[in-house]
């Protein structure tokens, strides 16, 4: 999908770019309801109430509402943009410096063209020896992007990631912090959940489970068989979650009357409103 | 000859035909306004009060007369074709006539009452009826019999209701908790729950109207907003941005906004072919309120058309009953202008 080369210093590895994954999410086409055919996007003028061609539109840069800067292709091309077929190489550092979780977009595997095999297996073998990874910048598609090589089995893989300013504050977050208070038994209670899910992750034994009913849909209106229908699950009771909250209602009555010595537990409540009223 | 209905003749007596005389299908109200709450700043202990979850969900009237089963929307709408599960559960309660006030909710597995999915549901309809299974959580009895019982105290009501509910797992009547509201609300804090409803054992149903007797303990920031007009966000062909709307001393006023992805299921419903329907309430969780009132860091829940706009108020919450010397008063909306002048009609 993409020729370059990785850049750095005064070494130039020529590869190729291919994608690492794509996405086998459910999509379907708008259908026309009378005949079948399926519907087309036109590019509309509500001004000129008719239709505009892809090489007559033009772009523009939305600076307000309904007001924008209109941009010429001439423009974009003068901008400067260094790493057009390449990707320069600015850095080596640790993997776990890079939070993957929100800096992480897009996955590519880098193949080394036939003149670059041995300075590719090079850049392989160094960082399998020093065990970093590379930072750098790439041009995809007219965009410029940060990006992390690292190693991936046998390849070089290509990570595009999010620029600083695209990573949004925690700051807006209620977040608790360290000094929450957590009993010792608590926390073991939570560890043994956490070790009684824990496995090694296998990716296959997770699947699409819509992707699979949309499929089995389709298959089923094709062979014109009956569909299948899922049996719905027991209903939940709300009298269950009320049997929970009530338990809890009595056990904090029951703590409160310990602590009162023994205090007949309908007085409490008439001790509460009194104290109330009093206030 | 058309016999007669002599009541003080014994029929048959005289060895004549048995009168055909049935006695008239007990008559039930059309339609019934709910009664709804006033806000109280927090929750509190009292003997007197009866506490509850006020479950998320939509609330809804259920009509039972002989062979036939009606749902009534806070709008007064007949909605039910929404919930045919609902009705069909409830038919075994045609033998005798009633009025249950409850709320229609989506349970997750826990059996917590789910808003999302009742807002899909509510969105896709009745041929969701597999997926999102709705329930109808009965918590006040209105009507029985062809009586009225509203002028009973709610301690009586609730007891003929306990007694009245048929063995269906979609027709659940939720307990509650004699006195120990604060309690309660720590229970029910951790688990999302939305608010109490703190009601007065001793009190009639005030249809119509928020009554002082019927107290709701908000546990989150939850408001239902009027949604008055929509924007496009700027640099997003993908977000709708809604401008909400609550009543602030009977004049609409501006409650703040919030964004929606315009290839959501709930912003298709809400604006079928690009026409934003009309009333529309957003119920959204909040992060605070500024000092203008508004709110902040807002997210909207679900869209909805179930909730009349008129008691999408924004009011100052009461003190519980005990510490106040003058008990809280009632009140009914009262609307004076139907937009601010600054809000713009709703735009597709």
């Amino acid at each position: 999908m993409w020729r370059g080369a990785i850049s750095f210093g005064m070494v130039a590895i020529p590869v190729r770019m291919y994608l690492a994954n794509e996405s086998k999410g459910v999509s379907f086409r708008l259908l026309c309801p009378r005949d079948g055919a399926p519907l087309r996007n036109k590019r509309w003028c509500p001004v000129e109430e008719c239709e505009v061609g892809w090489n007559d539109a033009v772009r523009g840069f939305e600076v307000g509402k309904d007001e924008y800067v209109r941009i010429e292709d001439e423009e974009l091309d003068n901008l400067p943009l260094a790493t057009t077929r390449t990707i320069e190489i600015l850095e080596f550092c640790d993997d776990s410096e890079i939070d993957a979780g929100v800096y992480v977009k897009g996955a590519y595997y880098l193949e080394p063209e036939a003149v670059g095999v041995k300075p590719y297996q090079l850049l392989r073998k160094a960082l399998e020896k020093t065990g970093k990874v590379a930072v750098g910048k790439v041009a995809l598609r007219d965009r410029e992007h940060l990006c992390r090589l690292a190693l991936h089995e046998r390849a070089i893989l290509l990570n595009t990631l999010h620029w600083p300013d695209e990573i949004r504050d925690l700051g807006q977050l209620a977040l608790p912090d360290a000094e929450v208070e957590i009993h010792a038994r608590e926390l073991e209670m939570a560890v043994m959940l956490v070790e009684n899910l824990a496995a090694r992750f296998d990716p296959a034994r997770h699947r699409d489970g819509y992707r699979d009913a949309v499929q089995g849909l389709v298959e089923a209106k094709l062979n014109d068989q009956p569909l299948e229908r899922i049996p719905s699950p027991p209903l939940a009771q709300i009298t269950d979650l009320m049997a929970v909250l009530k338990a809890s209602v009595e056990a904090s009555a029951r703590q409160r009357q310990a602590a009162l010595g023994g205090e007949a537990e309908p007085e409490r409540a008439t001790a509460t409103a009194r104290r109330r009223r009093a206030s | 000859m058309r016999p007669t209905a002599d009541r003080r003749r014994r029929p048959g007596a005289d060895g004549a035909a048995l009168p055909l005389c049935l006695p008239l299908p007990p008559a039930l109200p059309g339609r019934v306004l709910p009664e709804f709450s006033v806000p109280c700043v927090g929750a509190f202990d009292d003997p007197d009060f009866r506490f509850s979850i006020d479950w998320d969900g939509a609330r809804t009237l259920l009509f039972a007369s002989t062979g036939a089963i009606r749902l009534q929307s806070e709008t007064l709408a007949d909605v039910s074709d929404r919930y045919p599960e609902i009705v069909a559960a409830a038919l075994p309660l045609t033998p005798r006539s009633a009025v249950l006030d409850g709320v229609v909710a989506v349970l997750d597995p826990s059996g917590c009452p789910d808003l999302v999915a009742l807002g899909e549901r509510m969105a896709l309809g009745a041929a969701t009826q597999q997926r999102l299974p709705a329930v109808y959580l009965a918590i006040d009895l209105l009507h029985l019999d062809g009586r009225g019982i509203m002028g009973l105290p709610l301690d009586r009501r609730l007891e003929l209701l306990r007694g009245l509910a048929p063995p269906d797992p979609r027709i659940q009547v939720p307990d509650w908790v004699v006195g120990e509201g604060e309690a309660l609300a720590d229970a029910a804090a951790p688990r999302h729950l939305p608010a109490l409803l703190a009601r007065r054992g001793s009190a009639h149903y005030h249809p119509g109207m928020a009554s002082p007797e019927r107290l709701r303990i908000p546990l989150q920031h939850r408001a239902h907003c009027l949604v008055v007009a929509t924007d496009r966000v700027l640099g997003s062909t993908r977000l709708r941005r809604l401008r909400l709307a609550e009543y602030q001393g009977s004049r609409l006023t501006e409650a703040g906004t919030a964004d929606i992805a315009e290839t959501s299921m709930l912003w298709r419903w809400a604006a079928p072919g690009g026409r934003m329907r009309s009333p529309l309430i957003a119920t959204v969780d909040y992060r605070s309120r500024g000092a203008d009132g508004g709110l902040r860091g807002v997210e909207v829940v679900t869209l909805r058309d179930d909730i009349d706009p008129v008691w999408c108020i924004r009011r100052d919450p009461v003190p519980p009953p005990l510490s106040q010397p003058v008990p809280a008063r009632g009140f009914r909306p009262t609307v004076l202008s139907a937009l601010p002048l600054e809000v713009s009609p709703p735009v597709a």
